[in-house]
């Protein structure tokens, strides 16, 4: 009964303890494999942080599975309250409520009775409900009513033998924020999860540590989390949840066509398999189209494809095809190519890194094209983050059998300079395709050169790319002139 | 003048209730879990219960079936107030049902319905 996977902590008794699904997406990846059933776990942040929210959706996930859990409240909103905020929720079943979440008041019990009186209703309600999970929402009330510390130690290692010896997992929430290391429940519970929110710009960031998690490895710092009509969901930092090499490798053996020979000439073939690309370059030097013809031709060979941007939706991206001949639609239409499309400036990166992944789960996704690295350097993605946010990116991606092309702005249109938002990508991309603007006799050009292919030969030839309505094409060298890689090149 | 029962674990919410129906010119008993509640009952042998399902150490199922087990209370209406769902058949062994968060005038027209008129 809802059992979750084996962490991939170390090992000894962690993994003899069983482990109880957390019942909040990719929380249990964080604590390696969901709470250790019976422990007791203090679930501490302000108020509005989420701790009601995260223990409501423990309760009726375990509920679903065939757990009985017991929700008590000390001094908060009345359970009817709770019950009206609760129904717009995902994970709310109203049929549950009374049956596998039973609500209790512990208030007027630990008021006129004290904390012997709380134990007392609290062990009791335990076996008489067969409680596999005991939520005590508001444990600084608790804290308040003790006498002393030492009975509200003695309060709560009572309540840890109760956990254990009914293997019932109990989460305690709190307001209490102490960051004093010595404070009394810090040293009697099984564990600790943080909740906070940070302003970012006009924001607000959640984020949830485990600053404590006896007994079993955990994904350390500060993970973000989103509260909405799904409920909680946490997205682990991507690149702590993914460390190490790719496991995979680009294959020498395979090349993928862009759907442009003279392309593919330039690049030794095509691409290699698994290998991944960045299109670098200035504002409409045609990144998203090179880019969408990989994904087309992809799909004309049976590869399913996906377009994950940040600019233009799906609409706007057929009639960009239309433009230059490239019908996209029956692609689309056929489940070959997806495109998807973002907010870039409310989009968390890690949110956005588990969204791809699982797209490329869900449809087999042989090519992928991210267009717009730049979302993620916006202000949401600390720079010190983001090579090895793109690096653990590029690597989950190569394991899942993914090809990617992903395009890099560059901020200028003309000069020298070639200023990226998010510098030391490219030398973590397999393959640097730049496109420029060049000014010559009074003409634009659009300027295309293979800076760097990884195991592979290419044309080191700088060549112009046209783009008409009647499609795109890959031109002879620019021959009798130098230094155009400069931007600011002319006739020798 | 009715003599009333409540039986609530959230003591916030049965003050309240006692106030408001004390304003209304009724005796009012509160006990916040079912044991008390029942012992209230054959103490005070009100006129109409509220009552909560969800309950510490006996819940409102286990209330209504020891209730169920004194003649004297076989008439007794017993108005349920729960955040829980209830079947219909679970619903018909109460005289009316309140389902949390329900206003002051829906406890009061429910009442209403079951007490006997007043002299």
């Amino acid at each position: 009964m809802g059992e979750a996977d084996e962490g991939t902590g170390a090992g000894g008794p962690a993994h003899d303890v069983p482990r109880i699904s957390s019942g909040t997406p990719h929380l249990d990846v964080i604590l390696s494999g969901g709470w250790l059933r019976g422990g007791t776990y203090i679930i501490r942040g302000p108020p509005g942080t989420g701790k009601t929210t995260l223990g409501n959706q423990f309760c009726f996930v375990e509920a679903e599975r065939g757990g009985h859990c017991v929700y008590v409240t000390t001094l908060a909103e009345t359970h009817g309250r709770m019950m009206l905020h609760l129904r717009s929720l995902a994970f709310f079943r109203p049929q549950q409520v009374g049956r596998g979440v039973f609500y209790l008041s512990g208030f007027s019990t630990l008021h006129e009775q004290g904390l012997e009186g709380l134990l007392h209703l609290l062990r009791q309600t335990v076996r008489q409900r067969h409680a596999t999970v005991l939520v005590i929402d508001g444990l600084a009330i608790v804290r308040e009513e003790a006498s002393a510390p030492m009975a509200f130690r003695k309060f709560l290692q009572a309540l840890a033998t109760v956990a254990s010896l009914t293997g019932c997992t109990v989460l305690l929430t709190t307001t209490d924020s102490s960051e004093h290391p010595a404070e009394v429940e810090y040293a009697m519970v099984d564990g600790i999860l943080a909740l906070s929110t940070e302003p970012r710009g006009l924001t607000t960031t959640r984020s949830l540590e485990v600053i404590k998690f006896r007994g079993s490895n955990n994904l350390s710092g500060k993970h973000t989390f989103q509260i909405d009509n799904n409920g909680l969901r946490v997205f682990p930092r991507w690149e702590a949840a993914h460390p190490g090499a790719a496991r995979a490798a680009p294959d020498p053996d395979t090349r993928l066509s862009l759907g442009l020979p003279r392309l593919d000439a330039m690049c030794g073939g095509g691409l290699l398999r698994l290998s991944t690309t960045l299109l670098l370059g200035s504002p409409g030097a045609g990144k998203t189209l090179l880019g969408l013809h990989f994904l087309a031709e992809g799909a004309r060979r049976g590869e399913p494809g996906l377009y994950f941007g940040f600019a233009e939706n799906g609409q706007a991206l057929l009639r960009k095809g239309r433009g230059i001949g490239l019908d996209l639609e029956p692609f689309v239409g056929g489940g070959l190519l997806r495109l998807e499309t973002r907010a870039p400036v409310e989009t968390l990166p890690d949110a956005l890194a588990q969204e791809l992944l699982e797209h490329v789960r869900r449809h087999g996704v042989r090519r992928l094209m991210i267009d717009g690295l730049e979302p993620l350097s916006r202000g949401t993605l600390d720079p010190e983050r983001a090579p090895r946010f793109v690096s653990a990116l590029f690597n989950v991606m190569r394991d899942e059998g993914v090809t990617v092309v992903a395009t890099q702005q560059s901020q200028a249109l003309f000069g020298p300079e070639l200023n990226v938002p998010l510098p030391g990508v490219e030398g973590l991309s397999d393959n640097v395709l730049l496109l420029r603007f060049l000014e010559l006799e009074g003409r634009t050009h659009r300027l295309l050169s293979v800076l760097k292919m990884r195991d592979s030969d290419s044309d080191p030839h700088l060549r112009e790319l046209v783009i008409t309505s009647e499609g795109m094409d890959v031109r002879e060298s620019v021959e009798g002139t130098a230094a155009l890689l400069t931007g600011r090149g002319g006739r020798k | 003048m009715s003599r009333i029962l409540i039986v609530e674990d959230e003591d916030v919410m049965a003050d309240m209730l006692r106030d408001v129906l004390v304003a209304e010119g009724h005796e009012v008993f509160e006990a916040y879990n079912g044991e008390e509640g029942l012992r209230l009952l054959l103490e005070q042998r009100p006129d109409v219960v509220l009552l909560d399902l969800m309950l510490p150490i006996l819940d409102g199922p286990g209330f209504l079936a020891a209730m169920g087990e004194h003649a004297d209370f076989h008439h007794t209406p017993v108005i349920a107030m729960t955040s829980a769902g209830l079947t219909p058949h679970e619903r018909g062994r109460f005289a009316a049902f309140l389902p949390k968060p329900f206003k002051l005038d829906d406890l009061l027209r429910a009442l209403a319905r079951v007490l006997p008129p007043r002299q």
